[in-house]
């Protein structure tokens, strides 16, 4: 059998597929431990992460209202019934960081991590689809290590201390999609959050007088919630034309969990007081956009995320909130815009060149975390990227770039400047079809 | 609406594009999944910094420093413990009235000759080796001589424990020097225990004697090497009955300057010293290092001339629990002739650590001074109270903890 042939079977990309979900499941473990992020990172919950599709990653990161049905768009769960084929969709994120603060020498961090893994299959094509997904909710990913001397010390002894953190919140999605009229779809999802937040802080001397010493807190946290989405057609509008509006809302919920806290040091770990149970709030996030299509070749989307982290509370001690006093988070306000240009059309016999699709945007997203709680740390950036059509039918790479920067040098912050380029692999093929008789 | 959903999925499946490079896709995700830069940088420091807290050291003081009420371990023998038997009385300039008694117990040197098992003891006397001396060394030592009548064990003899004895057996004054000091035993207990010294169970049956001042300017340490009893037998040969087990009973001492404390050998097991280390009375700490110093008052202005006041040459610090049932012996250092000394090992550090982590099931420190250095020289200690700056201070290293 021809390669090519052999590439073509159903049984190769369902082999295929299943090679790559394999591959990138297992990454939830590797990559998550990486602690090559910004300082950022290490602040609430850790640095919240969105990954609602590759096309919407490329478009600014929104895509509420964002209809396909080429791509699984967990930002919204009316969007689900859009699906055709049964399709497999995942993600993976390379970042390189140039982190600077005054005083500082400026950091280059580089790092790969999980963007997310989807699937979804109609039940009624373009009518009822269900999808899942696995995908980060936060992450922490950070290392700061200076070398110094023992403040007051008579001796000139060099300290190395270390703060670093690792681990992160996943959501775990399933929801379910449904048109209920040419204008009209409603979407329902359950959402489970769960995950390790790890953080350890060390000292090591040049000096064997002195003991060297990692304290490392692992925070658990686990529970669920539910989200609500609509997506709304304008009717009335001419061939090739269309407008659309979406929204998300997702309820506040409780997580609930406990703590442990160790002291290692080079002869063995000894726990530090009881596990300690507590609950830690999400807030309610609310999500909306709306989605212009004035041709075939150009859609565009902008979009709104709210999420009300200024509610958020928690029996837990975390960098950036002390349960104890009344500091409060701050709202999470995400705005983002993009354009996407597919040069094809529906020309079906258009060239490779033409199939591909441009896309392009931009987003403001105001954190809900901040080292100091006078200072807002604000994250702006532009988004490109291409869609690749692939020889295996409804499939495409996609590769995106997050040109983006985030905080500021003043006040003692530090300034983040990042390239995130992300390759998308989006499987999509019939299944449970039945097969035509004769 | 179809106008708006990108309907490519039919044309796609139909259209023959160029070959997607299927083989390099595993290759790229394992760079996109474990690449990385292994290379973290300070910046961010101050963020956490400010959260946190730098390295630095931390002054200490302790919260109580007093002599404890356990009495010293004072017996020995040849293999271990004290290896002097002290006996005399003196009035001390500045820990006042110090008494000391001897114990002491024999046990023949080697197997008896049939001359001597066949003969019959006409004369013993007890040869003393005086090596140490505290005091007026030109002065005697008046004391009894009492026989014991039971069995003491030299490893549990402390400082204030109870020795059964007999009537006096005679009353002697020796001259406060260093050297052989030979002691006639009288002719009546010669005669009482002339089948004692003979027979072969003299090691069970002979308890020994406890040396009691009556009154001395000084107080004098024997030492096992050369100090023996000797009996001699008509007619026949002498024998020889070594030094076994020594010990020293004392009485509680009271200084006579206030505000001061005292480490007392072959008195007080030590000074109890605690510091505000547990979570509850600190902040929680990564503790890198400890060192606690401790200089000792000079005291030499307070004695005449001709005192001979023996110096302790070394210092302990163990840890000690609430009931006292567990003590962890840390560290011994030596003293500096000008009373200095200081504790610093990773020992110590560790039960700081485990204490600020309320971890431990030890809640203080004993300062002691070691079993063998058996003599009765003290250190001084200024200790007020209720004012925390005369208390002893340790010296922390620490981070803390986030």
């Amino acid at each position: 059998m021809k390669f090519e042939a052999i590439l073509s079977s159903r049984c190769y990309r369902s082999i295929l597929a299943g090679a790559v979900i394999a591959f990138l499941l297992p990454a939830l473990a590797v990559a998550q431990r990486s602690n090559d992020g910004s300082v950022y990172t290490r602040f609430g919950l850790g640095d919240r992460q969105t990954w609602n599709s590759a096309r919407g990653q490329a478009m600014g990161g929104g895509g509420y209202a964002l209809p396909s049905t080429l791509y699984i768009n967990m930002a919204n769960p009316a969007s689900l019934s859009d699906q055709i084929l049964t399709r497999f969709a995942g993600g993976l994120t390379y970042q390189t960081l140039t982190t600077s603060s005054d005083g500082f020498e400026s950091g280059r961090l580089a790092s790969g991590s999980l963007s997310g893994v989807h699937a979804a299959f109609p039940i009624k094509i373009n009518k009822t689809g269900i999808g899942l997904s696995l995908a980060p909710y936060t992450r922490i990913s950070y290392r700061i290590q200076d070398l110094n001397t023992i403040a007051g010390e008579m001796e000139d002894t060099g300290v190395i201390r270390e703060y670093s953190g690792n681990g992160g919140l996943y959501a775990l999605t399933g929801g379910i999609g449904h048109r209920l009229s040419d204008n009209l779809s409603l979407g329902v999802s359950a959402q489970m959050i769960f995950g390790l937040l790890e953080e350890a802080q060390s000292s090591r001397f040049n000096n064997s007088l002195y003991t060297d010493r990692t304290v490392e807190k692992s925070t658990r946290l686990r529970g669920a919630t539910a989200s609500l989405g609509a997506r709304y057609v304008v009717p009335g509008l001419p061939r090739g034309k269309g407008l659309v509006f979406g929204a998300t809302l997702t309820l506040p919920t409780t997580l609930s969990g406990e703590r442990i806290a160790a002291l290692t040091t080079s002869v063995g770990t000894d726990t530090l007081g009881t596990t300690t149970k507590g609950d830690a709030s999400i807030p309610v996030t609310i999500g909306a956009g709306v989605a212009f299509q004035p041709s075939e070749k150009w859609s565009l989307v902008a979009d709104l995320l709210y999420e009300g982290w200024s509610s958020f509370s928690s029996d837990f001690d975390f960098p950036g909130y002390d349960h104890t006093a009344n500091a409060d988070l701050n709202n999470r306000v995400r705005i983002s815009a993009g354009v996407e240009f597919w040069p094809a059309g529906n020309r079906p016999f258009a060239s490779y060149g033409a199939k591909i699709a441009y896309r392009a945007g931009l987003y403001s997203d105001r954190s809900y975390t901040s080292p100091d709680p006078d200072q807002i740390i604000r994250a702006l950036g532009v988004t490109g990227g291409l869609s690749l059509p692939s020889l295996l039918p409804g499939t495409t790479i996609d590769l995106n770039v997050d040109v983006g920067r985030r905080g500021s040098t003043s006040n003692g912050l530090v300034h983040d400047r990042y390239i995130r380029f992300g390759l998308n692999i989006n499987f999509g093929e019939r299944w449970f079809d039945r097969l035509p008789l004769g | 609406m179809t106008a708006f959903i990108p309907n490519t999925t039919k044309h796609s499946m139909r259209t023959s594009v160029r070959q997607l490079p299927v083989r390099l896709l595993i290759p790229l995700l394992s760079f996109f999944l474990i690449a990385g830069c292994d290379d973290p940088s300070n910046v961010g420091q101050g963020l956490v910094d400010s959260q946190a807290g730098e390295t630095r050291i931390l002054e200490m003081d302790a919260t109580s420093f007093e002599a404890n009420e356990l009495a010293d371990l004072t017996g020995g023998n040849t293999a271990s413990g004290s290896f002097y038997a002290l006996f005399g009385q003196v009035d001390d300039p500045v820990a006042g009235n110090m008494i000391a008694t001897g114990v002491v117990d024999f046990v023949p040197e080697s197997q008896f000759s049939t001359a001597f098992t066949g003969g019959i003891v006409n004369f013993a006397e007890l040869q003393f080796n005086i090596e140490y001396l505290y005091g007026d060394t030109t002065s005697a030592i008046q004391f009894e001589l009492l026989p014991i009548l039971s069995p003491w064990e030299s490893s549990t003899l402390r400082s204030d424990s109870t020795i059964q004895t007999g009537t006096s057996i005679a009353t002697y004054s020796v001259a406060a020097s260093k050297g052989i000091t030979k002691i006639t035993l009288p002719q009546s207990w010669v005669s009482n225990f002339d089948q004692l010294l003979r027979s072969s169970g003299f090691s069970d049956e002979f308890h020994g004697f406890v040396i009691q001042p009556i009154a001395s300017g000084a107080i004098a340490g024997i030492r096992f090497t050369n100090s023996q009893l000797r009996a001699t037998a008509v007619p026949g040969d002498t024998t020889t009955y070594v030094l076994s087990k020594v010990g020293t009973l004392t009485a509680p001492l009271s200084s006579s300057i206030e505000d001061v404390v005292l480490l007392h050998d072959a008195g007080r097991s030590g000074l109890d010293i605690r510091f505000p280390i547990a979570g509850s009375e600190s902040e929680p700490l990564m503790i890198h290092r400890v060192r606690m110093a401790f200089q000792a008052m000079n005291l030499a202005d307070r004695y005449p001339t001709g005192f001979v006041r023996s110096f302790p040459a070394s210092v302990g610090l163990r840890a000690v629990s609430n009931d006292g049932l567990t003590r962890l012996d840390i560290l011994e250092v030596p003293i500096n002739a000008d009373g200095a000394f200081s504790f610093d090992n990773g020992t110590l550090t560790n039960i700081f650590q485990s204490a600020n982590l309320e971890k431990s099931v030890l809640d203080r420190f004993e300062i002691y001074l070691p079993t063998d250095q058996s003599g009765v020289g003290f250190l001084a200690f200024p200790a007020t109270a209720g004012l925390g700056s005369t208390f002893p201070t340790a010296e922390l290293t620490v981070t803390p903890i986030n």
